[in-house]
């Protein structure tokens, strides 16, 4: 019964219950469409990280990663290439990675060199889909660079341009390759610095024979990255496995940063929510004071009186909730499937590498967090004046007019 | 042994800038098991107070009172509601129910409390509602559309479904024209005669002292008389 009084106490002012509905409907909608559109930056940001700058795992000789010599290779590349074989399924590709410079006739540049099998490496990155002019490596003697070098050099496709890398004996080698494509991925490092030959002309430029410096693994999807490298890294010893995470610390302060955000934007709709509540409450109680004063003087315990106007927040809380998500949802749900184009603010999107349309989505755990967080606030805010109801005196309340 | 045993009622409002105000100024009183009491005086006797005394819900400055054998100042607050709940049966003068119950409900709600199971609840509120002459259409109309003198019959049938000893009746008639406050009067005194239920009442109403068996006067916060006609 106490349940059905607070239900239908809700009914009985319907305007100020639907004023508070709609609060806890707008907050809980803000709160999942902050957290749509940040899922789906987090998601564009891991996502194109993993095609264009770091792998899901990368496998390299200890200590390559930060001091990427000629020197550090993988000793038993045929093996580890034997055994990732035998894992159906998993995208690879094998990579000589070699420091080096570029140069035109006009400039000379750093260069990441990116020895690589052409239909290995489109397996695990998408620089190949980016090719703006010209296409991804057929053969050797070819090279492709990126739209920031072939500005920088003044190339053009077709032309030639010079590698130059310290290789194993010390020996400066160098090479001359042709232009077959430029690419542009949107990530400045990656524009700017690499260039992708065979991995036959990078082994030799190096002076390897079958010396891999790494081997690059991509997941569909991201969260299994670090387990697989934990797993490999059982199974490669002397390798150093190392999941996206590690690779781009960069990222995952971003990532971080994001979710902060978002939890403090959280924090002020519940806050807001909640002194919602609480004024909106104790107009309730003052309303019904000699009511609450009666159920007191028939003997029903404090208890009783807290449970009644718990319960009607709770149930209001739900209702507000209910409302948020259905629309939350009605909102999200179309633009998770056909994407939304902010091509307007593409231009400072593009920099932290978020291409122009964008997904937002929710999961049924941030829809969840989401209800949770709002009914405990609300539960919480119903706390003062369910508590101040129960303490009336009752001789008070009864005579109050 | 009383029903009601007051002891030297001392009752004193003290408000800030004002003359303190004695409501009640040392009253004694012992009230047996089944009278049909008023008790009467003129406005600002101290009647509300001395009802409001007895039935656990005020605290006298000085003085105590037992009801049905329990020292009422040895209770805390806690176990006060629990014996309002289990002995007593109040009404008031108007607004008693509660607004989003019906009426049935509202008889139920004690009882409930009280953890009487359900089936036997809705007998219990069926025979005594109807035992108040509330029809059947009415039991489940919501207070607001039922009359006056209805709303009070349900506020006895929610005071007297549990059988209490005592019920203390404030000013229960005042808002009712004389026709309606008999018949309700009449439910009351049938419910003193036939299950012996101790009522005692705060009134101004002669309907009420015309049926009492005892009529104590108050005047200042004091008994100035205390008759059985
Ligand atoms: N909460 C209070 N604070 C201060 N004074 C009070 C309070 N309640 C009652 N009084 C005073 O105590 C005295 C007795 O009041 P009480 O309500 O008991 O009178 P009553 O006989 O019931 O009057 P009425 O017939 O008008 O209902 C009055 O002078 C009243 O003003
Ligand atoms: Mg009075």
């Amino acid at each position: 019964m106490i349940l059905t009084i607070a239900w239908r106490n809700i009914w009985r002012n319907k305007r100020r219950s639907f004023v508070l509905i709609i609060t806890i409907a707008i907050g809980s909608f803000a709160i999942l469409g902050t957290q749509a559109f940040v899922n789906a930056f987090e998601r564009q940001m891991v996502n194109g990280s993993l095609d264009f700058q770091t792998a899901s795992v990368e496998i390299a000789a200890p200590g390559f990663r930060t001091q990427p010599s000629i020197d550090s290779f993988i000793e038993q590349g045929d093996a580890l290439e034997s055994e990732l074989k035998a894992k159906i399924g998993l995208k690879w590709s094998p990579r000589v990675l070699l420091q080096g410079m570029a140069s035109s006739p006009e400039s000379a540049t750093a260069a990441q060199i990116y020895g690589v099998v052409p239909e290995r490496e489109r397996s695990v990155s998408l620089i190949a889909d980016k090719i703006i002019e010209g296409t991804f490596l057929t053969q050797e003697g070819q090279v492709v660079i990126g739209v920031d070098m072939a500005d920088h050099l003044d190339l053009r496709l077709g032309e030639k341009m010079v590698l130059m890398v310290s290789g194993l004996s010390k020996d400066i080698n160098a090479n001359a390759f042709r232009i077959i494509g430029i690419f542009q991925s949107g990530y400045q490092d990656v524009d700017k610095m690499r260039v992708y030959v065979s991995r036959h002309d990078a082994a030799r430029l190096a002076e390897y024979d079958q010396q891999l410096n790494m081997v690059a693994i991509k997941l569909d999807d991201p969260a299994q990255a670090e387990p697989l490298a934990n797993q490999l890294a059982l199974s490669t010893p002397g390798c150093e496995v190392l999941h996206w995470r590690q690779l781009n610390p960069f990222l995952v302060v971003s990532l971080e940063s994001f979710k902060y955000n978002v939890w403090i934007f959280g924090g002020i709709m519940l806050t807001a929510i909640a002194f919602s509540i609480i004024n909106i409450f104790l107009m309730v109680i003052f309303e019904r004071v000699r009511e609450i004063g009666i159920t007191l003087a028939l003997g029903a315990p404090p208890r009783v009186i807290r449970a009644m106007l718990i319960w009607e927040t709770l149930f209001v809380g739900l209702l507000g909730c209910f409302v948020g998500s259905v629309t939350a949802f009605a909102f999200i749900h179309p633009l998770t499937t056909g994407g939304l184009d902010l091509s307007i603010v593409s231009e400072g999107l593009g920099r932290f590498g978020i291409s122009p349309i964008i997904h937002p989505f929710v999961t049924t755990s941030d829809q969840v967090l989401a209800v949770l967080m709002t009914l405990g606030m609300s539960v919480l805010a119903s706390l003062y004046p369910a508590i101040k109801a129960s303490r009336f005196q009752v001789v008070d309340a009864i005579h109050f007019q | 042994m009383p029903i009601v045993l007051a002891n030297q009622l001392t009752k004193i409002y003290r408000e800030k800038d004002a003359v303190p105000v004695h409501a009640l100024d040392s009253v004694s009183l012992e009230i047996e098991p089944g009278e049909f009491t008023a008790l009467v005086g003129p406005s600002g006797s101290g009647k509300t107070t001395l009802l409001n005394i007895i039935g656990g819900l005020d605290t006298p400055t000085e003085g105590s009172v037992e009801v049905d054998g329990k020292n009422l100042g040895t209770l805390n607050k806690r176990e006060l509601a629990a014996f309002r709940l289990h002995h007593l049966g109040f009404v008031f003068q108007a607004y008693n129910l509660v607004p989003v119950l019906t009426a049935e409900e509202n008889v139920a709600f004690t009882l409930l409390l009280r953890g009487v199971d359900k089936q036997k609840r809705q007998n219990m509120v069926r025979d005594e509602l109807e035992a108040l002459g509330i029809e059947k259409e009415l039991h489940r109309r919501r207070p607001h559309k039922l009359s006056g003198g209805q709303q009070q019959r349900v506020a006895v049938a929610r005071a007297t479904v549990g059988e209490p000893k005592l019920i203390l009746a404030d000013e229960p008639t005042a808002n009712l024209d004389s026709t309606t406050g008999k018949r309700l009067l009449d439910k009351m005194k049938s419910m003193n005669e036939q299950k012996g239920i101790t009522f005692i009442f705060s009134t101004h109403d002669p309907l009420v002292m015309e049926r009492a068996n005892r009529i104590v006067h108050l005047r200042d916060g004091k008994i100035i008389e205390d008759k059985r006609p």
